[in-house]
């Protein structure tokens, strides 16, 4: 890893000295200070373990009636994509999306040692590395490695983003900051009303000192990110206005993909983005609540991609959504599901391969201890999408080769530095 | 080795066991020596919280919402008389990691708090067992809802893997057994208090740790709180919480063996922490990250903040350390995943809202300083004491004049209160 490539950076977002290090194709437009435009996947973590045979429905296996007799979704509400697989009724949106082949799936997605634990499958999943324990530390995740191994210093603070008050583990690099952004609008440094007169002295002593150098240890990591702080700060002033037309739920999910869709737009060197969403952990009365997490990642993810799309860059965003393991397929006493293992991955783009699934149908006749098996290793989807998609070697990122799953549309013309 | 006891490590003591001090609170504990100030905190039952309940009372705070019941914690981590009863409430309330999110209920919360604090430094295993007859636990973690045709995994599990034994010191025939155990512990909707449902309880044998019996679930815990292993993660827990994180497997073995040997008492583990050489290390003083609890209470205590603890429920929202609402059930994240740009933001931002109610006058009663290094110096000691590097103090003298002097009247009043809203946004004072 280049150890010395980072520390020129971020002296003010839009500083000049970056000219030496990043290739022409990346260097911001003339315009506005913006960076050009480049390949953007966006991770959007189900946090909590998403019920995938009630989400990606396998109905035409007779054992989904009989292991499901109250959670079982009727078949006529099924949103039947072929002669075996369905949709949960909540997602029409994303059925069409399906039809309209910007969205396909992945199935019977895990990884070997899968443990039904939570904490250790999220930290696997995000490290890509399932000797990972819990007592190691500056680990840093599949997606900030690819930054530190790829992405080049081009002066923005926004490169990698995290939506909300947390750096994703995914996103944790030695070198590339993730920034955390929760609400554009009010991301500023306040000073008090009452001395006036007081806030730009106030505002350059405290950049002036974040700005010094430090030596290496926990204050560097604090001071580096409040560099990345004053760098966002400037950046998201430039920002387009928000969508009037992509109708998003007044969710967190919503607001935050409303957020991408602008910082996007934005031309603001953004690379990687991570949204995670909660709730997927149902043990219990799981029905109603299944339903709404579902209607909201619809709506939202539709509205998403509606977005982009008035925007003109919904060919250089590509979502990932992913969920640290699949439920028990036999239903439980509380009308919820216990911890599975294998589970499925949403892929969404016009770069996607859409309109199909990838992997065969959930077979619930052979099943690992009540659970749908593995047959396709997490890391496959990883490498596929930073060969095929960001179109570099996903070796030093991975550490192992993964089969390919071809699921990225490289026929498409590579649009680099194309605009609106 | 015995250890120099002073302002700097009376000062260290109270941000780690108690939510910082104040200037009247490092005196005391100044001169009762280490042992005298250690047992001042872990006795505190004789200590009235009265000034505090009245505090709180005025508040007029409605115990029906999720920011009622979360200002109410903030409330009394900023004014108890016992900070350590808080801080170890706090410890708990990360272990057994409880959220409204799901629970949708303030008075359970509520009581599940109530039950944490009279804990705070009590019996582990007996705690253990009314945690596991706890509504808001019994709600969260769906074991109200498990029966012995389809026992619900979701407690069984967690008991072990988070609340005792720690990751690899069980088997999934454990987690089953453990299950199995707890059927027919339920939730009476009516009484609105746990209910032994013997008809739902699974009687037949079960295999726990190599233990095989009619086990219930108090068998599950008395088994699970003898372990070593369980010590080890009780030990090595407080001992981050209070010391320095990821601590020498010797060292956490060593306070395993006091809290084993204590019978699962937290008070002598506690005690043995916080008065050992460990806990007044280089590598724990200024050694780990504050999180946005310590941050948001530990300013509004050291600067004598009068808070109705609203702008504190603000940030801790935006920051995800939410009193009452925990992201899972694995609690709170430590040490620099707290640290990125928009936590730091709403650090700052807080800061600024706190120190409107600021009065330096009050603060620094009784000080005299006559130039701008003296003052520097002056809240740098009373906010730490804070170790700055040379660049940054000369930075702050020039902010407050460029020539040195102490400026007078309201440029005085301004830049007082710009300085303490700068230390509290330097990275310095992200560190604990």
């Amino acid at each position: 890893m280049q150890s010395t490539r980072r520390t020129f950076l971020k002296t003010g977002a839009l500083g000049v000295s970056i000219s030496f290090l990043a290739p022409d194709f990346l260097l911001k437009s003339a315009m506005g200070g913006q960076f050009a435009p480049g390949k953007v996947l966006v991770i959007l973590q189900l946090a909590g373990g998403n019920d995938t045979v009630n989400t990606f429905i396998p109905y035409a296996d007779s054992k989904y009636r009989t292991l499901r007799p109250t959670l079982g979704i009727p078949d006529a509400q099924i949103l039947k994509l072929d002669d075996r697989m369905g949709f949960h009724p909540s997602m029409s949106k994303l059925q069409t999306l399906y039809q309209r082949g910007k969205l396909a799936f992945v199935n019977n997605v895990g990884f070997a040692s899968l443990d039904r634990s939570h904490f250790r499958c999220q930290d696997v999943w995000q490290t890509a590395d399932d000797s990972y324990g819990q007592t190691q530390r500056g680990i840093t995740g599949w997606l900030g490695r690819y930054a530190d191994t790829y992405l080049p210093d081009i002066g923005s603070s926004l490169t990698t983003l995290s939506i909300g008050s947390k750096i994703a583990l995914g996103l944790n690099a030695n070198e590339v900051i993730a920034a955390a952004v929760q609400n554009a609008a009010t991301f500023d440094v306040q000073t008090d009303s009452r001395y006036p007169g007081d806030g730009a002295s106030y505002k350059a002593t405290l950049r002036a000192i974040y700005d010094s150098a430090r030596p290496p240890g926990s204050l560097e990591v604090v001071q580096n990110n409040g560099k990345e702080m004053f760098g966002s700060i400037d950046l998201l002033k430039t920002i387009p206005a928000a969508s009037t037309t992509a109708i998003y739920p007044s969710s967190g999910l919503g607001n935050g993909l409303k957020l991408i869709a602008q910082v996007l737009a934005g031309d603001l060197g953004t690379q990687a983005v991570w949204i995670s969403n909660g709730g997927f952990d149902t043990h219990g009365a799981q029905l109603n609540t299944h339903a709404n997490l579902w209607t909201d990642v619809s709506e939202s993810l539709s509205a998403f991609y509606d977005d982009l799309a008035t925007r003109g860059i919904s060919d250089r965003v590509m979502v990932m959504g992913w969920s640290e393991f699949g439920r028990r397929v036999q239903e439980n006493a509380s009308a919820g599901t216990d911890h599975g293992k294998a589970g499925t991955v949403l892929l969404m783009g016009d770069g996607i391969k859409g309109g199909t699934f990838y992997g065969d149908v959930p077979n619930l006749n052979d099943l690992d201890a009540g659970d749908l098996k593995t047959q396709i290793d997490f890391r496959s989807i990883y490498s596929t999408i930073i060969s095929d998609w960001y179109g570099k070697d996903p070796l030093p990122v991975l550490n192992t080769s993964y089969a390919n799953l071809g699921f990225v549309n490289r026929a498409r013309p590579h649009v680099r530095g194309a605009r609106r | 080795m015995s250890i120099p006891w002073n302002e700097t490590n009376a000062a260290h003591l109270y941000r780690r066991a108690a939510f910082g001090g104040t200037p009247a609170e490092i005196a005391q504990a100044t001169g009762q020596g280490l042992t005298g100030a250690v047992d001042f905190l872990v006795n505190y039952q004789g200590i009235s919280n009265a000034a505090m309940d009245q505090k709180i009372t005025a508040l007029g705070l409605d115990l029906t919402t999720t920011q009622g019941i979360a200002r109410w914690f903030i409330a009394r981590m900023i004014y108890s008389a016992r900070p350590l009863e808080e801080r170890m409430t706090w410890f708990w309330h990360d272990h057994w990691a409880t959220a409204i999110s799901k629970v949708q209920d303030q008075e359970y919360m509520l009581r599940q708090n109530k039950l944490m604090r009279s804990y705070a430094v009590g019996n582990f295993a007996k705690f253990a067992l009314d945690m596991s007859k706890d509504p808001a636990m019994l709600i969260w973690l769906d074991n109200r809802s498990s029966v012995k045709e389809h026992p619900n995994e979701n407690y069984g599990r967690e008991l072990l893997e988070l609340f005792t034994l720690g990751q690899g010191h069980y088997s999934e025939l454990d987690v089953a057994s453990s299950a199995r155990a707890f059927t027919g512990w339920g939730l009476d909707r009516q009484t609105r208090m746990f209910i032994f449902r013997s008809t739902q309880h699974d009687y037949s044998s079960k295999d726990f740790l190599g233990r095989v019996g009619t086990l219930d679930g108090g068998d599950i815990i008395s088994i699970a709180t003898g372990e070593f292993a369980h010590a080890q993660l009780i030990a090595a827990k407080a001992f981050s919480y209070f010391a320095y994180e990821y601590p020498e497997q010797d060292v956490v073995d060593r306070f395993a063996q006091i809290y084993l040997d204590g019978k699962t008492e937290i008070k002598p583990l506690v005690r043995a922490i916080l008065t050992s050489d460990e806990m007044y290390s280089s590598k724990a003083i200024w050694g780990r990250v504050k999180s946005p609890i310590d941050h948001t209470i530990m300013s509004t205590r050291q600067l004598l903040i009068d808070s109705d603890a609203r702008a504190a429920s603000g940030t801790l929202s935006v920051q995800g350390e939410y009193p009452f609402n925990p992201p899972d059930v694995s609690g709170w994240p430590t040490g620099l995943t707290w640290i990125n740009s928009g936590t730091l933001l709403s650090r700052m931002n807080y800061a600024n809202t706190l120190l409107t109610g600021f009065d330096p006058v009050k603060f620094a009663a009784g000080v005299t300083v006559t130039t701008a290094a003296a003052l520097v110096d002056l809240y740098l000691t009373r906010l730490g004491p804070l170790p700055v590097d040379a660049n940054t103090r000369t930075r702050l003298i020039s902010y407050v004049s460029a020539d040195g002097s102490l400026p007078a009247g309201a440029a005085l009043t301004a830049k007082q209160r710009g300085l303490v809203h700068m230390i509290l946004s330097l990275p310095d004072w992200q560190l604990n």
